[in-house]
């Protein structure tokens, strides 16, 4: 097959319906963009289990001054001997790996790199209670028992894992890319639809054209084959399109909202090769879908 | 060449069969006019040639394939066998003269050196050599017929099939095309032409076959037009 005649063909189609192109590849290209985002979403929550799942840890939060509200099962702050005993308690507990004291100072002066200097200002050091850092052998088996082990032990407040609170930041990326993801759905369903309606319309312009290759023997590949090129085409540069949009949406909403989390590390960064993956995946997909709507599209309208 | 061999047609649409029981037998190389009303059936003998449409009962036979058996991917093996001209030409507007003939040996992927070689030579064989790079609508009717025929003969079919190709010309430009598709069938395609053109038939005097409401009335060589209705 000559590539050249077959372009030539696809560059015409192309030209004749410019308005209706361009329409296609933004449409594909906001589709895809908004693909990408989920894809991109889901890489972002995916590293940040790894980031945490390693370091996730169990707090044992000691009572710390008064006063206590009736929820509160503190009476009064923790001795020293209720510490030494919870402390050798922790110790000799065969489901615990490690553990670690720290005092209300050191919590304060380590949130206070996270928190950044305005948020910290608002704390003082004697806002943390004292605690015991646990690292258990098995986090999601054996938390709930050592939980309830010492939640009820003399100088304890309350035991939190660290998990809870995380699950809190993956719900709202969670659903954000539930969210990208949905809205990408419908943008790729008026994409498809989008795209059928323009083959239609190239495919009747082209009735002349089409019917005369009919007759003289080209076959249904050779018809059907500009019309193919030309969706894809419009679905590669609509993937292509995606990449600076989503390093653009990645350095405002990732570096700029979350700017302070992410240079700090609790958030953990995307590099341009996530951005490319992500792109180059829902590119892919777009890719796909409109080599088989055409197809499709195509099969029931245009006649052998 | 070509055998149809009782043949009823059936539109899904259509109160009465287009054509019924029809058995018609051409031999490779003749020259044959299918004659008839409108709706009197000439158009779906062509189209049932062309595997445009499927015959409701019956067999279709070209160049001693059935037509009617055929499977989809191998209906365009079926139509490079064929050339068809028709009444409207059916050029493509955009194209020059020789684009238009090319066009045909394009999509079915021969090589440029054969593009090279048989485009100017079948417009030298409808006479427009000199007029490669004309556009359609530079050119008179007679001379559109004329690409259209080039077009339909480039790839040398075996057959021509022709549905009123004098419909839109004068008596004169309609004799010289005549005389085209005279010489197209001496290089041994068989050429059969459906004609409302009583003066071509009568002159042509070559084999005529009759249809009236779906039915063959009349098989005649070297018939003319209006005897034996």
């Amino acid at each position: 097959m000559r590539a050249s005649f077959v372009m030539s063909g696809v560059g015409q189609g192309l030209r004749r319906n410019v308005l209706m192109s361009i329409a296609l590849i933004m449409i594909t290209f906001v589709s895809l963009y908004f693909l990408a985002g989920a894809l991109l979403t889901q890489k972002e929550i995916g590293k940040f289990r790894n980031q945490y799942q390693e370091k996730l840890s169990v707090q044992v939060y000691m009572c710390g001054p008064a006063p206590y509200g009736q929820s509160n099962p503190c009476k009064h702050p923790f001795t020293g001997t209720e510490k030494l005993k919870l402390e050798a308690s922790l110790k000799a507990d065969p489901q615990i790996a490690s553990v670690r004291f720290l005092t209300h100072q050191e919590i304060y002066n380590k949130n206070k790199d996270f928190l950044g200097k305005d948020n910290s200002a608002l704390l003082q050091a004697s806002d943390f209670p004292d605690e015991f850092t646990l690292s258990l052998k098995d986090l999601k088996r054996d938390y709930p028992q050592v939980a309830q082990r010492y939640a009820n032990a003399p100088g304890v407040n309350a035991v939190q894992n660290e998990d809870e609170g995380l699950k809190t930041i993956l719900d709202i990326f969670d659903k954000s890319r539930i969210g990208a993801l949905a809205f990408a759905l419908v943008m790729l369903i008026a994409a498809i639809l989008l795209m059928a309606i323009t083959i239609q319309v190239a495919a009747a312009q082209r009735r002349n054209e089409t019917n005369i290759m009919r007759l003289v023997g080209a076959s249904r590949w050779m018809t059907q084959m500009p019309f193919v090129i030309e969706a894809m085409i419009t679905a590669v540069i609509g993937g292509i399109l995606t990449v600076p949009a989503l390093w653009f949406s990645k350095t405002y909403v990732l570096n700029g909202i979350f700017g302070h989390s992410v240079s700090h590390g609790v958030l953990p960064d995307l590099s341009v090769n996530d951005v490319l993956v992500a792109s180059g995946e829902s590119a892919l997909i777009g890719i796909v879908l409109a080599i088989v709507t055409a197809y499709v599209t195509l099969r029931s309208y245009v006649r052998i | 060449m070509i055998r149809l061999d009782h043949v009823t047609k059936v539109y899904p649409a259509g109160t009465r069969p287009a054509i019924e029981d029809i058995t018609i037998d051409i031999a490779k190389g003749e020259f044959v006019f299918l004659i008839g009303q409108s709706g009197s059936g000439k158009s779906t003998v062509l189209r049932l040639l062309l595997r445009e449409e499927l015959a409701s009962s019956g067999k279709v036979f070209v160049d001693g394939r059935n037509v009617s058996r055929l499977r989809s991917r191998r209906i365009p093996e079926l139509r490079r066998k064929i050339g068809c001209v028709f009444q409207d030409f059916r050029l493509l507007p955009k194209k020059s003269v020789y684009d238009n003939v090319a066009f045909a040996l394009e999509v079915i992927n021969k090589s440029q050196r054969t593009i090279r070689r048989a485009v100017p030579e079948v417009l030298d064989l409808v006479g427009l050599d000199g007029k490669a790079l004309r556009m359609p609508n530079e050119l008179s009717g007679g001379e559109q017929q004329r690409v259209a025929i080039a077009r339909a003969f480039v790839n040398r079919p075996l057959v021509l099939l022709a549905d009123e190709p004098t419909g839109n010309l004068d008596p004169d430009t309609s004799q010289g095309i005549m005389g085209l598709l005279e010489r197209i069938n001496r290089t041994g395609t068989t050429v059969l032409m459906a004609t409302h053109d009583n003066n071509i038939v009568d002159a042509m005097r070559r084999r005529v076959i009759e249809l009236d409401g779906g039915h063959i009335i009349r098989d005649q060589s070297r018939g003319v037009y209006g005897v034996g209705r």
